[in-house]
C-alpha cells in the first residue's frame, strides 16, 4: 500500500526514546503499544497536547504528533517543540491526504509525514527512519507535492496559509458557516472569525465565495 | 454483540476492536467512512462511529444509521462537546462517548449504556 525505504539498523545504537502527542486518549494507548512493540523503539510517554508534555524531562529523540486530535495551531506546537525539546524529530499523525498540509507541516518543521491508515509495521519503520536523520513522508502525498512544486506552488510565501487556516478555507468552500465551522474544528467563533479575517488578508480578497473560489482553483477543496 | 465500526484511522482499528471486546462487541465489519448501504447489508447489532472524520455531518451519519438499522446499538465516539454532542444523541445515538476516555472506561460505559439503553459521557455535556 504505502511505499517504503529501508530503515537504518539501530541495534548498536541506544533504542529511540520516542514520545506520543496524541488528544485521542485511546489512540494513544494504540501508538504506545504499536510503537513498544520494537525492541530499538523506547516509548518515554504519551501526553494529550505538546503543552502538557513534560518534554525537558523526557528529552525524546522523537515525538509522534497527531495532527488532527489538536485544538491549537500546529506551529505552535512546533515553536512549543523547539523551545523545550529541541533535539526531537516530529513525526506528524493524520488522517489528511490533501499534499499542502503536508508541505505546510514540513514547512512549520516537521521531520516526517505519516497517515493514519499505514499499516504497523510501516509507521516503525517511519519512526526509525526519521529518528536516523531521514525524512519520511506518505508516498501519496509526496506525489501530490511533486506536482505542486511542478506548478510553482511549491515556494514558501509570506502569504502561504497555516494548515489550521487551509483546514478553514476548505471548510468554507463546502459551504459551512462560521457555526458549523466552528463546531467542525472544536474552535470558537471568533477564533474562526480572526482565522478567516487573515485568509482574507493573506490572499487579498474581501468575500467567502472569493476564498470558496481559491480554494477550488489551487485543489484545496 | 455483531458490531459494525466506522473509523478511517485504521491504524487504531486493531486496537479499537480489542476494546470492544472487551465490552462483548465483536467487530464483524470495518469502514472508513459512512456507507448506509453496506451497514445494512451487514446487519449489525452494534454500530461505533468515529464522528470526527465523516465526510457528512455526524448528525445526519448517525440519523441514517438509526433509520437503517432502527434497533441497532448505536454508539458515537466524538471529540464534541455540548450542543454537537447533544445532536448525536438527538439523531439517535444511544451512546456519545468523549475520545478523552481510556480504554477500560470505554468498555465499563459500553456496558452500561447497553443495559440502560443509553449513556452520555459527562465530559461531553
Amino acid at each position: 500500500m504505502l511505499g517504503s525505504i529501508a530503515a537504518p539498523t539501530l541495534s548498536s545504537a541506544k533504542p529511540v526514546r520516542v514520545l506520543v502527542v496524541e488528544g485521542q486518549a485511546l489512540f494513544a494507548k494504540a501508538l504506545c503499544q504499536v510503537l513498544a512493540g520494537d525492541p530499538e523503539i523506547d516509548v518515554v510517554g504519551d501526553s494529550d497536547s505538546m503543552v502538557n508534555a513534560p518534554l525537558r524531562r523526557l528529552r525524546p529523540d522523537l515525538i509522534v504528533l497527531d495532527l488532527d486530535g489538536h485544538h491549537v495551531e500546529f506551529s505552535e506546537a512546533m515553536r512549543t517543540c523547539r523551545e523545550h525539546a529541541p533535539q526531537a524529530k516530529v513525526c506528524v499523525l493524520s488522517t489528511h491526504v490533501q499534499p499542502e498540509v503536508m508541505q505546510r507541516c514540513l514547512s512549520a518543521g516537521a521531520d516526517g509525514y505519516v497517515v493514519k491508515d499505514i499499516l504497523p509495521a510501516e509507521l516503525i519503520r517511519a519512526v526509525k527512519s526519521i529518528a536516523s536523520g531521514h525524512a519520511y513522508v506518505d508516498p501519496r502525498v509526496a506525489g501530490g507535492v511533486l506536482k505542486r512544486r511542478s506548478n510553482g506552488f511549491g515556494r514558501a510565501a509570506q502569504n502561504e496559509l497555516s494548515v489550521r487556516e487551509t483546514e478553514i478555507i476548505r471548510l468554507i468552500a463546502r459551504g459551512m458557516s462560521n457555526k458549523e465551522i466552528s463546531a467542525k474544528l472544536h474552535l470558537s467563533e471568533k477564533t474562526v472569525k480572526n482565522h478567516i479575517s487573515r485568509i482574507f488578508a493573506k490572499l487579498n480578497i474581501t468575500a467567502r465565495t472569493q476564498a470558496a473560489v481559491h480554494a477550488i482553483k489551487t485543489g484545496l477543496a | 454483540m455483531d458490531s459494525y465500526v466506522v473509523e478511517p484511522q485504521s491504524l487504531f482499528v486493531p486496537y479499537l476492536s480489542d476494546v470492544l471486546a472487551g465490552a462483548e462487541l465483536r467487530v464483524v465489519r470495518v469502514a472508513p467512512n459512512l456507507d448506509v448501504d453496506d451497514i445494512r447489508a451487514t446487519r449489525p447489532d452494534a454500530l461505533f462511529v468515529d464522528t470526527d472524520f465523516l465526510d457528512v455531518d455526524p448528525a445526519d451519519a448517525v440519523s441514517a444509521m438509526r433509520a437503517a438499522l432502527p434497533r441497532a446499538f448505536i454508539c458515537a465516539y466524538t471529540n464534541g462537546e455540548g450542543q454537537r454532542a447533544d445532536r448525536l444523541r438527538f439523531a439517535g445515538a444511544n451512546c456519545v462517548l468523549s475520545k478523552r476516555s481510556g480504554p477500560r472506561e470505554i468498555a465499563d460505559v459500553l456496558r452500561t449504556a447497553r443495559t440502560r439503553g443509553s449513556f452520555t459521557d459527562p465530559r461531553c455535556d
